[in-house]
């Protein structure tokens, strides 16, 4: 629900359509499109308009949600393929 | 309210399984990573969409937030129900009143008290009041009874009150007697004289028959009358009885045989019963007393082995045994500094298996009592 509510507030603020969070040890991917690979060293999102490359140690996906997803570990590298 | 479920599978590959649940839309709100199994958070409605997923096999394993309360209740009811009763049982065992005891020594007392208390609801099988009411109550009954009563408690014991009073005793004075003699209550030959005011009008050894002036309240000097009092004092006097016996000549005597078991008992009403199954045929019991419970009174019982042997008095045995009879009905006749002075058999006759014994006993007893008289008017 705070999170829900968190979305809400940052989407009005902030009128894009999509966004990336990174915290210390969690990424927060909105709007994405589809996953194209899941693995504990490797994620890759289908972005509207970009591929999104997320890799690191230990990715455990927290919460997946459509267009929404919440992975927790430990990120190392973020690379953007258009 | 929306109901959500939490929902297991088998798995190596973990992230499969969530791309497959991706691929379905089915939006998971909370995921848990096991050794080869994942578990995941899901809406109920969306539990339909699984079973599009081939080759796993999903169930559910519990429910979320309330109805996971909810289902455990429904699941465990009987459990619950019997830990509410228990509670409910504690707390009604708690506060009921099974015993309500009356100490003090004057039924009369305990009866008035016992009645009052009843009024106010102080009474078996009742709850038990707080300490404020108990106060009022006490207080209350002071107020109705203040000529009878002086003090008085309410204890709570447990599941019990006690009751202690003070009676109040109102000194009547007694009237005073302005002329008065002793005389003697019965024939008997004077032993003591104990007296503080009167004139006394026997001495040690002299024959007095019922109805004799013992200590006279006339003062007289030269034989004239000279002041009437009330004569106080105590004479005591030889007096005779003679009592029968009659004593079996035959009778079982209890011998131990020095074996022993242990039981427990209760008793009730002045009766033991025993707990355990006996394990001697005959035995006497030793009792111990443990705990009281309810006014149940618990016991260890030592259990001694007896046999019984069938004996007969000779006729020695047979005229002691009558004569400590006799003795013991005497003595219980007997008031204080009154006592058994001497004891002889007068007639003794053996049937087939009694003997009759006639016994002389002579006791030394308070025979004087206070009578009043009347004044004497003097002649013109």
């Amino acid at each position: 629900m705070i999170m829900y509510l968190t979305e809400k507030v940052r989407k009005f603020l902030i009128d894009k359509n999509y966004y990336i969070d990174i915290y210390e040890d969690k990424i927060h991917v909105f709007h994405y499109i589809d996953i194209l690979k899941l693995q504990d060293e490797e994620i890759i999102l289908q972005m509207e308009e970009f591929k999104l490359t997320i890799k690191g140690a230990n990715f455990r996906v927290s919460r997946l949600e459509n267009r929404e997803i919440l992975i927790s570990g430990v990120l190392e590298s973020l690379n953007i393929t258009r | 309210m929306k109901r959500y479920i939490w929902i297991e599978v088998k798995t190596k590959n973990q992230s499969r399984v969530l791309l497959k649940l991706f691929k379905q839309n089915i939006n998971v709100l909370e995921v848990k990573y096991l050794k080869d199994k994942l578990q995941f958070k899901i809406a109920e409605e969306e539990q339909k969409k699984l079973k599009k997923i081939v080759g796993y096999r999903f169930h559910k394993v519990f429910d979320d937030g309330i109805f996971a309360i909810i289902s455990y209740l429904k699941k465990y009811y009987l459990i619950f129900l019997g830990i509410l009763l228990f509670c409910i049982s504690i707390f009604f065992f708690s506060h009921i009143i099974v015993s309500v005891k009356v100490i003090h020594s004057n039924a009369e007392i305990r009866n008035l008290v016992t009645k009052s208390l009843e009024e106010y609801g102080i009474k078996k099988l009742t709850f038990r009041k707080d300490f404020q009411e108990i106060e009022n109550i006490k207080n209350q009954i002071l107020k109705d009874h203040p000529d009878r009563l002086e003090w008085l408690e309410i204890e709570t014991n447990g599941m019990k009150y006690i009751i202690r009073i003070e009676e109040r005793i109102v000194t009547k004075q007694e009237e005073e007697k302005t002329r008065c003699h002793i005389i003697a209550s019965k024939s008997s030959i004077i032993k003591k004289i104990i007296y503080s005011q009167g004139e006394t009008k026997v001495s040690e050894n002299d024959f007095v028959k019922e109805g004799d002036i013992l200590i006279s309240g006339e003062l007289k000097a030269n034989e004239e009358l000279k002041k009437e009092v009330c004569a106080t004092g105590s004479v005591y006097g030889e007096v005779w009885y003679t009592t029968k016996v009659s004593l079996p000549l035959e009778y079982i005597e209890k011998i131990e045989t020095g074996k022993t078991r242990w039981n427990f008992g209760y008793s009730k009403g002045g009766i033991t019963h025993e707990i355990l199954k006996p394990r001697l045929q005959n035995y006497i019991n030793e009792e111990k007393k443990l705990f009281t419970i309810f006014e149940t009174e618990f016991s260890f019982l030592n259990q001694k082995e007896v046999t019984e042997e069938k004996r007969k008095y000779s006729e020695e045995e047979a005229i002691n045994k009558a004569i400590q009879l006799a003795e013991e009905k005497i003595k219980h006749k007997l008031q204080e500094k009154e006592e058994i002075i001497d004891k002889k058999v007068l007639k003794k006759v053996v049937n087939n298996s009694t003997m009759d014994i006639e016994i002389f006993v002579s006791v030394l007893e308070k025979i004087s009592r206070q009578e009043e008289f009347q004044k004497i008017e003097e002649e013109g």
